[in-house]
Parts: C-alpha cells; sequence; structure tokens
C-alpha cells in the first residue's frame, strides 16, 4: 500500500552527512518583496560579505530575512500560517530571491526562488520562473539563523525549541519539510474530528471513531517521520554543538542536547520502532483525549533539553550560559548545514548583537569574516562594533507612505 | 458604509465572481469591467452557457460523473469492463484518467475527501453509494474484482484511501492504488531529492 512510508522496506534515514545535491549556491544576490507586510513594492540588491540592513524599528528589515527563511525553509519563523506576512488588502504577497555563486554576476549561474503566497488559497513555489515543489527551492539555499524569538530557547516554551530543530531538520533532511506538512495537516483534521466526537451523541460517536482511524495511522506513519528525523538531526548536531561551546565557553563544561518525549525514544531508534511506540501511545491516550477533545501525543507534544556538564539547562542556566548556547548552536547549525563542497550557508542574524555581551560579539564577528554572506538588521550602524561596520555594506532600510523601501 | 460607486448590477457581478475559487476581490472588479466593455454577443454567450450547463447536465445515478442523462455514457457504455472500479476525488480527474485511453473499467466519483475541518466527512461523500455499488454487484453474481482508489497524495486523499481501503476490504477482492515516484520519462537527475527519497523508499522488484 503506496500511502505512508511507515511500512516500507526501505529505510532511507537522513543524510548520515549532508544532502547529496550540488549544494546550495554561496550568496544571495537580490531579494525581491511584493506585498509582504510593510513591503508593497521593493527590490533590494545584496553583496557578499556582511550586509548590513538598518533603519528605524517597523521599517521592514526583519521582512527581509523572513523571505529568505520561507525560501529556505518554506515556513516562517514570525507567523504561524504563511498568508499571515501577506499586506492587509492584497490578494497576494510574493518573495523572490535570487541566488548564484559569489564572485560572478553569471546569469546561469543564478536561481530565482519565488514563494506566491495568496491571502486564499495554496502558496505556490517556483524555481526560475517554473512552478517546482518547496522541496526544489530548498536545495538552491541553506540558512542558519539567530533571531530574537528564539533567544529564550532554554527557558521559554518548548514550541520554541521544535520551531530550531524543525527549521534545521528541514534544510538538512530532504523528506522532512514534507513529513512535517502532511503532519500538521492531519493533526489539525484529527483534532476537528475530537472536537465533533465531544459534542456528538452516542451513535454519531461511534461512526466519528472509525473516522478516526486513518486519520490516527497518519499521524503515526508521518509523527515517526518526523521523530526519526529529528533523532537523526541530534545525532548529527551532537559533536560540532560540543565543538562550538567548547570554543565559545571553555570553561563551562561539556554541552548536550536530548530529545525529550513521553515515549522516551531510543536516540538510534529506526523509524518501524518509533511507530509502533507512536501507535502504543494514541491507544494508551485514547480515552483522555476523548474527554479533551484534542490529539495528546505526537510529535507536536515532543521537546528538547539540554545539559551542561551533566545539569539541566532550563533549572540552571544563567543569562551567560544561555547566550554561549545560543552561540554556540549557530556555529553548529553553520557547521552541520555546510555542503560537501565546503559552502556554509547564508548566516540571518536579526538584531543579534544587541542579544550578545562584548566577548561573544567579538566571537561572532570572527566567524562570520569566513562566511560568504551574512545579512544582519540593527536599528543603527553606530549599535555594531566600528570593525563590523567598516568591513559591512551599509543598506538603509526606510518606510515611506509608499511601503518600505532600501537606500544604498 | 458609503454608498458604492459602482451601479449595483456591478456590484452584484464583482460579489458572484469574487465566490468564485481562485478569485480573488481585485481580480474580479477585473473580470467584471472586461465583461463590462467586451461586444454583448459575448457575454451573453457566457451567461446562456452557464445557465445552459446547469440545465441540461446532472450527475450519473451509477457513478456521481457529470451526465446529461440518467445515468452518464460510461456507465451505458456495455464494452466497460464492470469488474474494475476506480475511485475519484473529482470528475476532472476522471477526465484525466479517461484521456490516457488506456482505462477499460468503471468510475465512482466522491465529489471530495474526507475532510473534518470542511464538515466533510464518509456521509458528504458519495461513499454509501459505492459500497451499495459494490454489494448489488456481488448481490447480481457479477462481482467487482478490484476497485483502484485514485484519490491525490494529499494527506486527506490519503486518508479517504485508508478509510475506504478498511471499508471495502472484505467485500472485494482487491483493492489498490495508484503508484507514486518518479514522473514518468523524466530524468533521474532532474527530480528533486524528495521525489528520489520517497521513490526509492516505494522501490519494487523487477520481475
Amino acid at each position: 500500500m503506496g500511502v505512508t512510508t511507515s511500512t516500507s522496506s526501505c529505510r532511507c534515514a537522513p543524510p548520515p552527512e549532508r544532502t547529496a545535491t550540488p549544494g546550495p549556491p554561496a550568496v544571495i544576490h537580490q531579494i525581491q518583496l511584493h506585498n509582504i507586510r510593510s513591503w508593497t513594492h521593493g527590490t533590494v540588491a545584496l553583496g557578499s560579505g556582511p550586509q548590513l540592513l538598518w533603519g528605524a524599528n517597523g521599517a521592514g528589515k526583519t521582512t527581509l530575512l523572513e523571505a529568505c527563511i520561507i525560501a529556505a525553509t518554506g515556513r516562517s519563523h514570525r507567523a504561524s500560517a504563511l498568508r499571515e506576512v501577506v499586506a492587509r488588502g492584497a490578494d497576494a504577497a510574493r518573495l523572490t530571491v535570487t541566488v548564484g555563486d559569489e564572485e560572478v554576476a553569471d546569469p546561469l549561474a543564478q536561481s530565482t526562488l519565488a514563494v506566491e503566497i495568496p491571502a486564499h488559497g495554496r502558496t505556490q513555489t517556483l524555481l526560475n520562473g517554473t512552478p517546482r515543489r518547496p522541496a526544489a527551492l530548498m536545495e538552491r539555499i541553506k540558512v542558519a539563523v539567530f533571531v530574537p524569538e528564539e533567544t529564550g530557547l532554554v527557558v521559554g516554551a518548548p514550541a520554541v525549541r521544535r520551531a530550531l530543530i524543525d527549521r534545521v531538520a528541514t534544510q538538512w533532511h530532504p523528506g522532512y519539510e514534507q513529513s512535517l506538512t502532511r503532519y500538521e495537516r492531519a493533526l489539525k483534521q484529527r483534532n476537528r474530528l475530537l472536537k465533533d466526537a465531544l459534542e456528538a451523541d452516542g451513535a454519531t460517536r461511534r461512526t466519528l471513531a472509525l473516522e478516526m482511524r486513518p486519520w490516527t495511522e497518519m499521524l503515526v506513519a508521518t509523527g515517526a517521520e518526523i521523530v526519526e528525523g529529528r533523532l537523526a538531526l541530534l545525532m548529527a548536531l551532537d559533536a560540532p554543538l560540543a565543538e562550538a561551546h567548547r570554543e565559545v565557553a571553555p570553561s563551562e563544561g561539556t554541552i548536550a542536547m536530548r530529545y525529550t518525549s513521553r515515549e522516551n525514544y531510543d536516540p538510534s531508534a529506526p523509524r518501524e520502532k518509533i511507530a509502533t511506540m507512536l501507535t502504543q501511545a494514541f491507544a494508551d491516550t485514547a480515552e483522555t483525549e476523548g474527554y479533551q477533545g484534542h490529539t495528546l501525543v505526537g510529535p507536536h507534544r515532543d521537546d528538547a533539553t539540554f545539559f551542561v556538564g551533566g545539569n539541566n539547562l532550563a533549572a540552571t542556566a544563567s543569562r551567560g550560559q544561555q547566550r554561549s548556547l545560543l552561540l554556540a548552536l549557530l556555529f553548529a547549525e553553520i557547521a552541520l548545514l555546510t555542503d560537501r563542497a565546503g559552502r556554509p550557508p547564508i548566516l540571518l542574524l536579526d538584531d543579534a548583537f544587541s542579544e550578545l555581551d562584548p566577548s561573544r560579539r567579538d566571537r561572532l564577528v570572527e566567524r562570520l569574516k569566513h562566511l560568504p554572506q551574512t545579512l544582519i538588521t540593527a536599528t543603527s550602524p553606530d549599535d555594531l562594533a566600528p570593525n563590523l561596520v567598516a568591513a559591512a555594506t551599509a543598506i538603509e532600510i526606510i518606510n515611506t507612505d509608499e511601503g518600505s523601501e532600501a537606500k544604498r | 458604509m458609503g454608498a458604492s460607486p459602482l451601479p449595483s448590477s456591478v456590484e452584484r457581478l464583482i460579489e458572484a465572481l469574487s465566490r468564485l475559487p481562485g478569485v480573488g476581490p481585485r481580480t474580479a472588479e477585473r473580470l467584471a469591467f472586461h465583461l463590462l466593455r467586451t461586444p454583448i454577443v459575448d457575454a451573453k454567450a457566457l451567461a446562456g452557457a452557464i445557465t445552459t450547463m446547469r440545465d441540461t447536465t446532472r450527475p450519473c445515478v451509477e457513478c456521481g460523473h457529470v451526465a446529461d442523462q440518467e445515468r452518464c455514457w460510461i456507465c451505458r457504455d456495455e464494452g466497460r469492463d464492470a469488474g474494475l472500479l476506480c475511485v475519484v476525488e473529482e470528475a476532472l480527474d476522471l477526465v484525466a484518467i479517461e484521456r490516457t485511453g488506456a482505462y477499460r473499467g468503471r468510475y465512482h466519483v466522491l465529489n471530495g475527501t474526507l475532510s473534518p475541518m470542511a464538515g466533510i466527512g464518509p456521509g458528504q461523500l458519495r461513499m454509501r453509494e459505492l459500497f451499495e455499488r459494490v454489494a448489488a454487484a456481488t448481490a447480481a453474481g457479477t462481482p467487482i474484482r478490484e476497485v483502484i482508489i485514485a484519490t491525490n497524495p494529499s494527506p486527506e486523499g490519503d486518508v479517504t484511501l485508508l478509510y475506504l481501503q478498511e471499508r471495502l476490504g472484505d467485500s472485494v477482492a482487491a483493492v489498490t492504488s495508484m503508484a507514486r515516484g518518479l514522473p514518468f520519462g523524466a530524468d533521474l537527475q532532474y527530480a528533486d531529492a524528495v521525489t528520489i527519497l520517497r521513490s526509492l523508499e516505494e522501490r519494487r522488484g523487477v520481475e
């Protein structure tokens, strides 16, 4: 039966190293925004090295980074549904990110990644003007990200940690985004069914239970793919994270990131085993979810915990330790998303420098010197280290009556 | 709310057009203004085509396909294999399969997929008709040998497939689904990683 992959004979685990694609081109040459948040229509041309996007709050700087994240992952880090980015009153938003080799302006070495987001209806992704599935775009661009939404990573809600894991896993493992999208869709549908059952009489409830079964099967199949992908990602992150953390915080003790869930999966559990455990978990909670009216188990409830020197960071972390972790994770993300040809991802730093103290800021500046391109947002160049500003291309983002625009 | 700058007949048309799938308010305005300027015969032909279509068609009582008689031309065709039934979401999916010219069985149109969020359960789809059709064929001594479920590979399509598979399993000799994987005739090197990954997972033995 060809619906799900949980029963398939081939275990195509996430790639042990990196995706086998030719590798993402090194830099973004241009970002075009149309009817996205404060941008009515705008084009921002970018060069290599640090690109400083500066301007007042609300000018639309973060939206530029958001556009890159959407092109690279199919999701926004600050909208639960993509249609939220569509400017008020507009039929549809469109973003276009042109990526290519670092030095040459050869149009054949460039790819145009476009995402069209209608206010109602289905998002469309286009590669060089041709409709392709989101995965085809994601092969062309990789981003490592530091956003203020994630500064509460250690002590904040589990959703923040899941979002980070999902963002990296999506870029690391080709099938992950599809599994996640299917899972989320099936979860919403199943929750609606549970809610309907809560309000239904006995007879209707029995027919709904029959209808529930295939949705549960779908959640088990796609959920097992997600958990397998996350476990594999955490395993792959282990060494680069420890190495980066030793570099950032040599005195703090060894870091570890562990997947935590009700099912308590073995870190090397194969997909079949995960699916069996999930099936059991659904059986165990069937009665309780019946009263509560929503799905109680699955990867949407899972979490990750950080340990430093064996201590759970969530309970003990100081501000300094949290910053070390954020920076180490960012460096590990860069290492993990660097392709086989040695090309690192594009680094996106949203208001990162105000979150870090001087010594960690210096480390970050040092690191991004070795990257082909970094997009940095700040309210003013004065907020940044002078040596960084000197090396950066400054682009002012202003919000006019006509919407946001960029000035070099 | 101030008075509309447009005559109410134009407003009404814009409102009607904006209810069409994929048409937003701006597009509806553009279409309405196009129809305002187009030669009157063309505009009337369009209006007439809509009315005639609705007046002369109805769903086939057997399979649910669009028909101009009680039973559609496929269900009336005696040359079709009555032991083979292909279940599709929409009549347009049937049209796509017919275009191949290779399928000689009959169809069953569901009119959608299971979708609790859209308020669509088995009762809102033509599922009872499907089960009755299968049972009637068995009772008549000409059982359906195989039901091919050709729903789309969306979560909803897949869940509908699983549901039907479970419900039909005991009453039909074979329940099958469409194959998935690499697009036919396309080069492996042009396929995206996800397609190749899924195709690898669903690989099969070579005879």
